[in-house]
């Protein structure tokens, strides 16, 4: 495709990001199908189906993983995870503020109706509404206005430069809905299914059970090769290997890397894992006691084991976090060695040690501790098993703290609505792979509200100078010492408690393969990335 | 409802109820000593050993989080056992109450009571644990208390009929001329008569009130996470059933023997005393 | 529900009907006794949206983002403004009306949900009634043939095993035996078509059943040893008539009628295991749907799941006791002891 050059364009103007400048590979690297690959059906299992398939009111990684089949942002994500058209065939940054995308001809919703740039538009005005309550309006804070200044082209003007937006139309926060479904407030019920442009349409949602997509024939891009697809909720990780064993089940994303063995034991399943680039970590809200005490949220910060929580639960496969970025998500601006020799420096280091953690505390406003509370996704295969270990670290300090199993959507949303914060555990999977987007998320004082991440409430004029900078600034050197700066403060404050850097494993039936699997699972339309018959 | 199958050795103690009892003091055992005899600490990680098979070290195994499953088993008895104890003897406490007087009074009191004993009677129990317990919260405690109450409905109809029994009985007559007051009849005369079936019934509530309480740990509903217990152990080792199927096993073995215990205890002393 | 309890006895016992009085009164009555029960349990119910920690609106909404607006239209959707027992009329008159709400789980009818996990239930609960009701009654006899035998006692501590076996262990060694270890069943879904289902329904259908059982085999036992020694059987025997025709003819007939009073138990029994096994295996239906609903908070739909599963325990309760005055001409005249 012709776009390359402008794709190129982008990137070497806006963001040099060495490990985006070399994707040459295009909308094709997926191989179409030939006309004998074609396969009738195929079940896939998540751990769980969301209630609403609406983004904005259920930005979650297991929605992506079906509605990034049925819609489509003016960007996409390569398989390196690069950026590259979709919608927009072409776009341009005309200045560091402006960016124009050039909507592709012939595009059409699963209801046949044609895309237009007010669909696109409405999309990104509905994220900016602050009554929408977008759960992803913080990637449109630095939008100022959205235009459509031709039938077929949206401009957007940035307030300031922003080397993140750049990823905003590839991500969930772009996905284009169309203008009239966004008036009706059903949207996202069996009622009234999402339209989107993707190869696949809706065609069944019994809320937190199953979702039926069908191939959609009049797609712009290449066709599908599996025509139906359902997609089921299986909660328990027992039953879910048991369905996969029997072959209910062709494959399924996000496996717990402590059951692999399990699973690679299985005869006709394949095993995939890479690393996710998420992390798991705590907050602790700052805005209240006893999380507002510096030594409190120290004690805590030494009371997680987090090598042993590796070892434990992911067999290896992972690494303890140190800070909030995973070193590979750095790749654009500073490599992942350079990264964690920076990480070595930082001070405290937070390792595992009650009797540090003990001090802390003691030094407090609390030394005879106090009763906390926190949440837990049974639906995580890991939050509930590394609460149990913090917890019980935390008791024997004197903090007495216990968890409460929700299910994923209620853990969710009572982190984002900032509603009794406290002390909550958070999995993180990135929306692009940049070294700002965690910091921006959770340690800007903009997020510090309900409907942002920063669920620490963590507020310092410093970090979101640096931030600005990293944020503003394409180059790749300031952009480091800006982040660098970000993670030493964040350190010493403990703006949030890292644990674990966690790999992503899948499985699949060996009849089939998917090639294009990456940990960007849930932002790609996945089912057309290399999936096919062995 | 008659159940000969005992009735031959009414003399003698037969011996599986003596291996019940022995199981059954074993478990109290377990729940009074519980850390004191435990091999291991029931709270201790060792996140870098994980989940293992029996070994020499640990007879039992190691789950998720490398903590001794043994030890976990030995010291969940206490949560096991307190619990049903309670619901049993609350149970039983309310019942006595309300049968003593619904059988002794008669009238208005009688109706009314039995009227609640009735509507309690028409519930689906379990269901209304796992729901109140659900929507309430409060998880363990809160279960003890519906299931209490829900358990003494039936038996406030077993004290009553037992109660009823005993009131033209001509002890009581005796008693009445002699006048002594109702509620020194009641208690003083009547209640150690009926002692014995209440006796037999409280053990059959405790068993019951055992399984409902893992099941409600099971679902999630009952102790919170990283808690010894039984019904806990089943839910979270799930997922380990194939690494180490021991810590599974287990807690569902541990559970079975003490509710067939004291099942068989509770049958064989209505047999052996209330009939 | 207690199963464990020698005695047994349903509530068709204490309302039967004074001396002499025609079968249409008793029913009559019995419906008089039925109608209040429910309007209690309703009133449980509906009750649940107060009980629950935090406000109302909030819990009939969910955690989702809620704005004033959206509360607005929940408080007057569910009257809330309204005083409490008005509330309970405006929400009773719905749900007679078939309307059980919205469920928080995808803004849908929860009366929608719950058709759609109905059949895997109702399956499930038949198979489980039809092993109870037959293997438990077999046992019973076998049991009351053999009383005092190795195998009488063999059946009994089966029978106490049951009982003390919850329903998800027996379902979790089920699962890992048949399903896992010796792959003889399907281990997991509820299969497709009935004889698919049914097939996938049976070792769930199993760890239902065996919990459930222990009360039929107990409850036929004793009655059978009861009839069996009664005097008209030694007569049959004494006149020449077969073991069999006795048996089938008279014993058998007579010792059902108290598994009948007993039916109330077993359906309780039957429900509550339904949950539990449900649960266990993943199936989608009802029983899960409420652990789902109590998980994720969501009131209309544990309303609904609560009062259906309620009213059919009562409802079965009622029609069990219209079957035994039909059975039993001895209730009919109000001559049996309790």
């Amino acid at each position: 495709m012709a776009i390359g050059v402008t794709r190129r364009g982008i990137l070497v103007a806006g963001m040099t990001h060495a490990a985006f400048v070399s994707i040459v590979g295009t909308f094709t690297m997926a191989p179409s199908a030939k006309a004998d690959e074609q396969i009738e059906s195929i079940t896939w299992a998540l751990p769980s189906i969301p209630d609403t398939l609406f983004i904005p009111h259920a930005w979650m990684t297991y929605t992506g993983a079906i509605m990034s089949l049925v819609q489509e942002g003016p960007l996409a994500f390569g398989n390196d995870l690069g950026l590259e058209a979709a919608l927009a065939d072409r776009w341009e940054v005309v200045n560091p503020t402006t960016i124009k995308y050039h909507l592709r001809g012939g595009v059409k919703f699963g209801d046949g109706s044609p895309l237009t740039a007010d669909d696109v538009v409405a999309t990104f005005r509905y994220h900016m509404s602050p009554d929408s309550g977008s759960q992803l309006a913080s990637f449109y804070n630095s939008v100022a206005t959205v235009e459509a200044s031709a039938p077929d082209e949206v401009t957007v003007n940035l307030k300031a430069p922003n080397v993140q937006f750049a990823f905003t139309p590839a991500h969930m926060a772009g996905f284009v809905f169309k203008k009239e479904q966004l008036a009706d407030k059903r949207i996202g019920t069996p009622e009234v299914l999402p339209l989107g442009t993707g190869a696949y349409k809706l065609v069944e949602f019994v809320p937190a059970d199953h979702v039926l997509l069908e191939a959609r024939d009049d797609y712009w891009g290449p066709k599908p090769v599996v025509k139906r697809i359902t997609l089921k909720a299986i909660p328990d990780r027992t039953a879910r290997l048991l369905a996969m064993q029997q072959g209910a089940i062709d494959g399924t994303f996000d496996l717990a890397i402590s059951d692999v063995d399990q699973w690679e034991a299985l005869e006709k399943v394949d095993v995939v894992d890479e690393p996710s680039l998420g992390v798991y970590l705590l907050t602790l809200d700052h805005s209240a006691p006893p999380f507002d005490d510096i030594h409190v949220r120290r004690a805590v910060a030494y009371s997680v084991d987090r090598k042993g929580l590796v070892e434990a639960l992911l067999n290896g496969k992972g690494e303890a976090a140190t800070a909030l970025n995973p070193p590979e998500i750095w790749s654009g601006v500073l490599p992942s060695d350079e990264v964690r020799a920076f990480y070595a420096t930082l001070s405290p280091n937070y390792a595992f040690d009650l009797k540090m953690a003990k001090a802390e505390l003691a030094q407090s406003r609390y030394p005879d501790g106090f009763d906390v509370t926190i949440e837990a996704s049974t639906a995580d295969p890991y939050m509930v098993n590394i609460m149990q270990s913090v917890t019980e670290n935390l008791k024997q300090i004197g903090i007495r703290a216990r968890v409460q199993e929700t299910d994923n959507n209620t853990w969710f949303t009572n982190y984002i609505n900032h509603d009794k914060l406290g002390m909550r555990i958070m999995a993180y999977y990135p929306d692009f792979a940049d070294p700002a987007n965690y910091p921006s998320l959770f340690f800007s004082s903009a997020n510090a509200q309900k409907g942002g991440m920063n669920g620490s409430n963590f507020k310092n004029p410093e970090v979101d100078a640096q931030l600005t900078k990293a944020n503003e600034n394409p180059n790749p050197g300031a952009r480091a010492d800006a982040l660098k700066e970000v993670f030493k403060i964040a350190n010493n404050e403990v703006a949030v408690v890292p644990i674990l850097w966690p790999a992503s494993a899948m499985a699949i039936n060996k009849k089939y393969k998917l090639s294009g699997y990456t940990a960007f699972w849930y932002n790609i339309p996945w089912a057309m990335r290399g999936f096919g018959l062995r | 409802m008659s159940a000969p199958a005992i009735s031959e050795t009414r003399r003698r103690v037969p011996i599986v109820i003596l291996i019940a009892a022995l199981i059954v003091t074993a478990m109290v055992i377990c729940a009074i000593l519980g850390e004191k005899i435990a091999p291991d600490s029931p709270f201790l990680q060792r996140l870098g050993v994980g989940d293992t098979p029996p070994s020499p070290v640990h007879v039992a195994g190691t789950d998720l989080l490398g903590r001794d499953v043994l030890s976990r088993v030995i010291y969940g008895a206490r949560t096991a056992l307190v619990g049903p104890v309670v619901v049993a003897a609350g149970a039983f406490a309310i019942a006595t109450l309300l049968g003593l007087l619904s059988g002794y009074l008669g009238g208005l009191v009688d109706s009314a009571i039995m009227r609640w004993v009735d509507f309690m009677f028409a519930l689906p129990g379990p269901l209304v644990a796992i729901v109140v317990v659900g929507v309430v919260g409060g998880g363990y405690w809160t279960a003890v208390l519906v299931l209490a109450v829900l358990f003494s409905a039936p038996d406030t109809r077993i004290v009553r009929s037992a109660v009823l029994e005993q009131r033209p009985l001509p002890y009581i007559d005796a008693a009445r001329t002699l006048g002594i007051s109702r509620t020194r009849i009641l208690f003083v005369h009547i209640l150690p008569n009926i002692a014995p079936i209440i006796l037999a019934y409280v053990v059959l509530d405790f068993a019951f009130a055992l399984v409902n309480l893992a099941g409600l740990s099971f679902l999630g509903l009952g102790v919170e996470p990283g808690t010894p217990d039984w019904g806990r152990m089943l839910f979270e080792n799930r997922s380990i059933l194939f690494s180490n199927p021991v810590a599974l096993l287990l807690p569902a073995v541990m559970i079975i023997l003490t509710a067939v215990s004291m099942n068989l205890i509770g049958d064989w002393l209505y047999e052996r005393f209330a009939k | 529900m207690l199963g464990a309890a020698p005695s047994t006895g349903s509530t068709a016992i204490t309302d039967r009907p004074g001396g002499g009085s025609s079968l249409v009164v008793f029913v009559m009555r019995r419906l008089a006794v039925t109608i209040p029960l429910l309007l209690m349990i309703s009133f449980g119910v509906f009750a649940l949206v107060h009980i629950a920690p935090g406000d109302p609106a909030s819990s009939l909404l969910g955690a989702r983002a809620s704005d004033p607006a959206t509360l607005a239209v929940v408080r007057a959707r569910y009257h809330l403004d309204d005083p409490f027992l008005v509330q309970y009329g405006k929400w009773l008159s719905q749900v007679i009306r078939g309307d059980l709400g919205v469920s928080i789980q995808g803004n849908r009818a929860v009366t929608s949900t719950i058709a759609d996990r109905l059949g895997v239930t109702i399956i499930l609960s038949l198979m489980s009634t039809t092993l109870v009701l037959g293997i438990g009654i077999l046992l019973g006899a076998v049991a009351a043939f053999r009383c005092g035998t190795r195998l009488d006692r063999a059946i009994v501590i089966f029978g106490v095993f049951g009982i003390s076996s919850p329903a998800f262990v027996t379902g979790i060694f089920l699962l890992y035996v048949f399903g896992v270890l010796l792959h003889w069943f399907p281990v997991f879904g509820p299969g497709e078509g009935i004889l698919d289902r049914a097939w996938h329904l049976t070792l769930p259908a199993f760890a239902l059943a065996t919990s459930v059982m222990a009360i039929v085999i107990k409850i036929t036992r004793a009655a059978m040893i009861e009839e069996l020694a009664r005097d008209y059987v030694t007569f049959a025997r004494a006149r020449g008539l077969s073991s069999r025709r006795i048996f089938f003819a008279y014993v058998l007939r007579n010792s059902l009628i108290p598994v009948v009073t007993a039916a109330g138990l077993i359906v309780v029994g039957i429900v509550a295991g339904a949950i539990y096994v449900e649960v266990t295996f993943s199936l989608p239906g009802l029983g899960a749907l409420t652990i789902d609903a109590i998980q994720k908070r969501d009131i209309p739909t544990i309303q609904g799941t609560t009062l259906l599963f309620s009213a059919f325990v009562v409802l079965v309760n009622l029609a069990v006791d219209v079957i035994y005055t039909l059975v039993d001409p001895r209730i009919r005249f109000g001559r049996v002891e309790s």
